[in-house]
């Protein structure tokens, strides 16, 4: 049996494989603060939202949380919900940020965005599911400031990325 | 799957990793909420008729849970001797004046009664703790107002005509004697004060630097929380929450006398413990004075005194008080303050449509 | 940068700021109820609405929490006191009932002032 792929099925593929990758190698990195991670992955969301549009990022994002936590072995696990939960905290902050009017949000608001909505999620998630204890409210501003300056990071980078890639073919938005 | 196996080997953490992190952000949580500044201990209980908070900044534990069982016991105690209707070491010598006869007054009582009379004299009799009889003719001696209704005008006035007052008593050491055996002692304006004061010394003796004791809304205040002063909010006397805030500074104490503290309404009009001396009712055309003053007894029956004293007569007795920092409302909600008291106070809403500074000079 | 872009760095430094000077300042929400009677302490969550019913030296106070307040509504004494106080939104908001020995205060995050004078 021959399952019929489409070019878009290619493409996310490709973007998801090269996210869980990332993703992967940065979750083996020590990590100062629980929760406090570059989020690198982040840019291969913020490439495929500003080529292909928000349902791809959808698409590459979810396959990232999914296939890395396999990969992982943390699938359905308390980490991966809290993974999930900020992955589609930030992807609904995209969605919104791409309804602004006029030239809208580059690669960095985007990043930046996406960072801190995907923190803010996690946080919740963190707070009313597993501690909800009044002292974790402390740790909030510096893990914000975290998704602040690495949402800038990755911004940055995925910009840079998207300046010097070549579209060998303009596709349209999916 | 088979080939990501090796892979997952080296760089999956290992399983349970989660439970790992959880346990670092307790310990940080714990670490956050435990250790990064000195603590501040708080203990409430009920004591004195009232409910009494003790604050403590910068003290061991050990120490601090010590401070609250010795102020505990401290106002138990005061409670006991001081008590105005209840058989008390106060009682007994209302017995002995109203009995026209001399008494070896308690150790426990003498010290009130000597300071009680300086400070009524120099509220120009406003403060006046010797209209024991008639508090328990208003039924203040109780705490159930369920029906209660104003006594009439005649006995009001057989009292008030008896004159009773602090000038009438005389103290040979402790040997107490009075020439007018209608005075019957009541220190409600000032024993919290004086209780108060002696409890934070006791406190303070122990090596506690840094402290809150407040009992029922009145407070002295030692020290500082860390690096910023103490903040006390001040309660709005007709709504809820504060509506003004001060900081102290190294031993102050915070004073309110208000008609909402004990009082009852009998046709649409509210009748509360704090009576005017001359007129033998409620005093009238105030709704509360705030006080601040280094000597929580002095900053207690001023309040009293200068609420009786109402908004127009005010500054002068609290300038015979020696009171510098005074905020009186009015019955139409207008702030009254002096200008020492205008400077420190932060008003937290916009209650005041009118905010009176009386400036003394 | 974009437009957009600054406005957006520019919300998330000014929420920032805030979010510091809300949590690490100590002017914090309440979050907790503790009510001591008869020399016992339970904390309850301001979290989820409920009636408690508190047993104290003269009977039944009952104490209500709804959303994110809470207050006296019934005890078994004469003056009211505690039920007049009404609701108590703040950490380290008080309110007491002297004769039935029952008192309900709101801890939490921080408390605004160290001390209330009434």
């Amino acid at each position: 049996m021959k399952i019929q792929t489409t070019r878009d099925d290619h493409l996310i593929a490709w973007l998801a494989a090269l996210a869980i990758t990332i993703h992967i190698a940065e979750s083996a990195l020590p990590s100062p603060l629980p929760g406090v991670k570059p989020g690198l992955a982040n840019v291969i969301t913020i490439i495929a939202l500003l080529m292909f549009g928000w349902r791809t990022a959808v698409w590459v994002n979810l396959l990232r949380v999914v296939g890395g936590s396999l990969l992982i072995g943390s699938f359905l696990t308390p980490t991966f919900v809290l993974s999930l939960t900020g992955a589609l905290a930030s992807l609904i902050a995209l969605g919104l940020a791409t309804r602004v009017p006029g030239r809208g949000f580059s690669a960095i608001g985007y990043s930046l965005l996406a960072a801190q909505a995907h923190m803010a999620g996690q946080f919740a998630a963190a707070y009313w599911l597993f501690i909800p204890h009044a002292a974790l409210l402390n740790l909030l501003p510096l893990l914000m400031t975290a998704a602040l300056l690495f949402g800038l990071v990755s911004g940055r980078i995925a910009g840079t990325m998207l300046q010097r890639m070549t579209y060998r073919t303009a596709l349209p938005p999916l | 799957m088979a080939s990501t196996q090796p892979q997952q080997t080296t760089l999956a953490p290992p399983r349970g990793s989660l439970y790992v992190n959880v346990a670092t952000l307790l310990l940080i949580t714990a670490m956050l909420a435990g250790c990064d500044r000195p603590r501040t201990y708080e203990n409430q209980f009920l004591a004195f008729g009232t409910l009494v908070e003790i604050t403590i900044h910068g003290a061991e534990r050990e120490l601090a849970e010590m401070a609250f069982e010795v102020a505990r016991r401290d106002f138990a105690h005061m409670h006991a001797a001081w008590h105005a209707w209840q058989p008390s070491a106060l009682t007994r010598v209302n017995t002995a004046i109203a009995a026209g006869e001399s008494i070896d007054v308690d150790a426990d009582v003498l010290p009130l009664i000597e300071r009680a009379k300086s400070l009524s004299r120099r509220s120009r009799g406003l403060f006046n703790p010797a209209i024991g009889r008639l508090v328990e003719l208003w039924g203040f001696h109780t705490d159930d107002y369920t029906g209660r209704r104003p006594p009439s005008d005649a006995r009001i006035r057989a009292l008030i005509d008896q004159n009773p007052s602090m000038d009438d008593l005389t103290l040979e050491g402790s040997q107490l004697s009075s020439t007018n055996p209608n005075v019957q002692l009541d220190f409600g304006a000032y024993a919290k004060g004086y209780g108060i004061g002696l409890v934070a010394e006791h406190l303070r003796a122990m090596g506690i630097e840094n402290l809150i004791v407040n009992a029922g809304g009145d407070l002295r205040a030692i020290g500082a929380h860390g690096d910023r002063p103490w903040r006390i909010g001040i309660r709005h006397p007709r709504e809820q929450g504060v509506f003004a805030s001060v900081e102290t500074d190294g031993d102050e104490s915070v004073f309110t006398s208000g008609d909402y503290e004990r009082y009852f309404e009998f046709k649409d009009t509210r009748y509360h413990h704090i009576l005017d001396p001359r007129s033998g009712y409620p005093a009238r055309h105030t709704t509360s004075v705030t006080v601040i003053h280094t000597n929580p007894g002095v900053a207690d029956a001023a309040a009293t005194a200068l609420f009786v004293a109402g908004p127009s007569h005010w500054p002068a007795v609290a300038q015979a008080m020696g009171v510098r920092d005074v905020m009186l409302i009015d019955d139409q909600g207008r702030a009254h303050l002096t200008a020492s008291m205008a400077a420190r106070v932060e008003f937290e809403i916009d209650l005041p449509p009118k905010a009176v500074v009386h400036d003394r000079s | 940068m974009t437009r957009a872009d600054k406005a957006g760095l520019t919300v998330s430094l000014l929420a920032l700021l805030t979010l510091y000077g809300y949590l690490w300042t100590g002017i914090g929400p309440a979050n907790q109820v503790t009510v001591t009677a008869a020399g016992e302490t339970r904390v309850f969550s301001l979290g989820h609405d409920q009636r408690i019913a508190v047993s104290g030296s003269r009977g039944e106070s009952i104490i209500e929490i709804e959303q994110g307040r809470a207050r006296f509504v019934t005890s078994p004494c004469s003056g009211k006191v505690c039920v007049h106080t009404g609701w108590l939104a703040r950490a380290g908001d008080t309110a007491a009932c002297v004769p039935n020995g029952v008192i309900v205060s709101l801890t939490g995050h921080g408390k605004q002032y160290d001390s209330i004078n009434f």
